[in-house]
């Protein structure tokens, strides 16, 4: 019998290989141990998933997507949002007037006789209000309110102004009081102050993202004025102009008078911010009306279901429907 | 000769041990069940340690009938996905309960530009998920974890259904069901838009965030995305040179 050559060997050896298998067959015994160890697991991660208050939170929304954020991370982004609103900013006081005004009365044997009218006013010219914001107080309160308090620091400047007091006297006064209206350029000084803005910051979910709105309702910010000492010579000068018997001298005192607009600048003079510094953000995490799916894009309708805060969390819900069939 | 006789028989040795049996490949369902397991031990882990859904800053949680839907908006799907199979994909489904996020896509398959093939169902599970860097969209992609095939005799010979998954699981996927977004965008900065009023003007801010992908779970029917994110770090300052 001849032995079969080398090469029909290899050759059988390669058909024969060939040949084999088709796609493995599931193993019963490995499968069934398989399935009971998953079975087992499954139930042990739905037992300890349904105490997790976290999970219960999250399964409670049934939205397609849900978007948690802690807290801490909204607070902190919140916070740097206000801080922004007011770092750095520069007002312009150039459209700010302050008005006081006042009756003068003096008690005489005849009693109190009402005597006059005085009125100040300030226009505050070219200054300016600098402002630098410090760190903020957040507090998350429930169920959308993010509550700020923001230090502002007012820096000193320094710019041109008009001061311009007046006089009305009562007829019996007039007598020995005329009136009179005095108006001088000045140079003004805001101080550097430090004053603390409050509100809030609205938590919504529109669908398509999440927003913070401010609620400043109270936007009034105390600044406490001065005058350079040149200023105030030229003020009291005008005072002692009209400290004279012709005038109104037996009436006024110009130190006193001084003394009372000094204190009026102390206490400064309010100016609103305006609600444009105060602006709506959207946080980062948004969602998309139209998506790629294997390139090609699907259109969706977005749905806002829910706004909560629980457990530490923000956690906004929305509903997805995928609009039409996409064409490759 | 002789030699030759030794080296031939050799061969016919090893092809006959080619021939068992390949007990290192496990089948689609096997290799599911064996990865869904593995996933249940981590998952289980955690939850009994209370740190399931242990996040610092953003969680996304996609529910598998929106995965579901965008998948059926783009259905059927057909490509070459190489090795000479061609696969048509007629219907999908996301199941995201135990620990896999499984995209099980059902179709036909044939080789060689045959007009019949055979029914095939192929296991994916969405194992990449990130963020566009440039838009900062969450861009999920699917990997092959086992195909099963009615008539694997009709995809040819040597192991087709063994062919047929790796052509696929080295970038037959990507061509037949490629990269696809889930519509929510994490963005790495936060904007302050500008204000340009007569008595006050202030320019656009941002605010640079960091934001990054940590983990992905999947269970409860849901996909949870583990995002970290922080205000950046200020750009650190040179020293001045003295």
């Amino acid at each position: 019998m001849r032995a079969p050559s080398p090469l029909a060997l290899a050759v059988a050896a390669v058909t024969l290989a060939g040949c084999n298998p088709k796609a493995p067959h599931d193993d019963a015994a490995r499968m069934a141990v398989l399935k009971d160890t998953y079975d087992h697991l499954h139930a042990r991660l739905e037992k300890a998933a349904a105490t997790d208050p976290l999970v219960a939170s999250a399964l409670a929304d049934h939205g397609h997507v849900v978007l948690a954020i802690r807290s801490g991370l909204i607070e902190e982004l919140a916070g740097n949002v206000a801080r922004l609103y007011l770092d750095r900013v520069t007002v312009d006081l150039s459209a700010v007037e302050a008005h006081e005004s006042g009756k003068l009365g003096k008690k005489t044997f005849l009693g109190r006789i009402k005597l006059g009218e005085w009125r100040v006013s300030i226009e505050l010219g070219d200054l300016m209000g600098h402002l630098r914001a410090g760190s903020p107080r957040v507090a998350m309160r429930g169920p959308d309110l993010i509550d700020v308090e923001l230090p502002v620091e007012v820096q000193e400047t320094e710019g041109d102004a008009v001061l311009r007091f007046g006089w009305d006297s009562t007829a019996l006064a007039s007598v020995v009081c005329k009136d009179f209206e005095l108006a001088r350029k000045i140079r003004g000084r805001v101080m550097a102050q430090r004053r603390l803005v409050s509100g809030a910051l609205r938590l919504s979910n529109t669908g398509e993202s999440l927003t913070l709105t401010p609620v400043f309702p109270n936007r009034r910010v105390r600044l406490k004025l001065d005058l350079t000492a040149r200023s105030w010579g030229v003020v009291e000068s005008a005072l002692r102009s009209q400290d004279t018997f012709a005038k109104c001298g037996t009436l006024i005192d110009p130190d006193k008078g001084l003394a009372y607009l000094k204190g009026l600048a102390t206490g400064g003079i309010t100016v609103r911010l305006p609600p444009s510094i105060f602006r709506a953000v959207s946080l980062p995490a948004h969602l998309n009306k139209s998506v790629k799916v294997h390139e090609r894009p699907v259109g969706l309708r977005l749905t806002a279901e829910s706004l909560r805060v629980e457990t530490a969390t923000v956690w906004s819900s929305v509903s997805v429907q995928v609009q039409a069939n996409a064409k490759p | 000769m002789a030699a030759g006789v030794v080296v031939g028989l050799a061969i016919l040795a090893l092809a006959l041990r080619l021939m068992r049996p390949a007990p290192s490949r496990l089948s689609a369902r096997e290799t599911l069940l064996s990865r869904q397991t593995q996933e249940l031990v981590k998952l289980v882990s955690a939850a009994e340690s209370g740190t399931l859904l242990d996040f610092k800053g953003v969680l996304v949680i996609v529910d598998q009938v929106l995965v579901q839907d965008l998948l059926d908006a783009v259905l059927p799907l057909e490509a070459d996905v190489g090795s000479g199979f061609h696969v048509k994909i007629d219907s999908a489904d996301a199941a995201f309960g135990d620990g896999v996020a499984l995209v099980h896509m059902t179709g036909t398959a044939s080789v060689g530009g045959a007009s019949v093939g055979s029914q095939v169902t192929v296991y994916g599970s969405i194992d990449i998920v990130e963020l566009n860097p440039a838009t900062g969209v969450l861009q999920c992609g699917v990997s092959v974890l086992g195909v099963e095939a009615q008539d694997a005799k009709a995809l040819g010979h040597n192991d087709p259904v063994g062919r047929l998954t790796e052509a696929l699981a080295h970038g037959g996927i990507s061509m037949l069901l490629g990269s696809f977004e889930i519509p929510v965008s994490i963005e790495d900065r936060l904007a302050i838009p500008a204000v340009d009023s007569k008595r006050l003007k202030i320019a656009a801010q941002t605010l640079p965030l960091t934001i990054a992908v940590r983990q992905v779970k999947a269970f409860g029917g849901r996909l949870w995305v583990f995002v970290d994110a922080g205000l950046a770090p200020p750009p650190a300052k040179s020293e001045a040179k003295s």
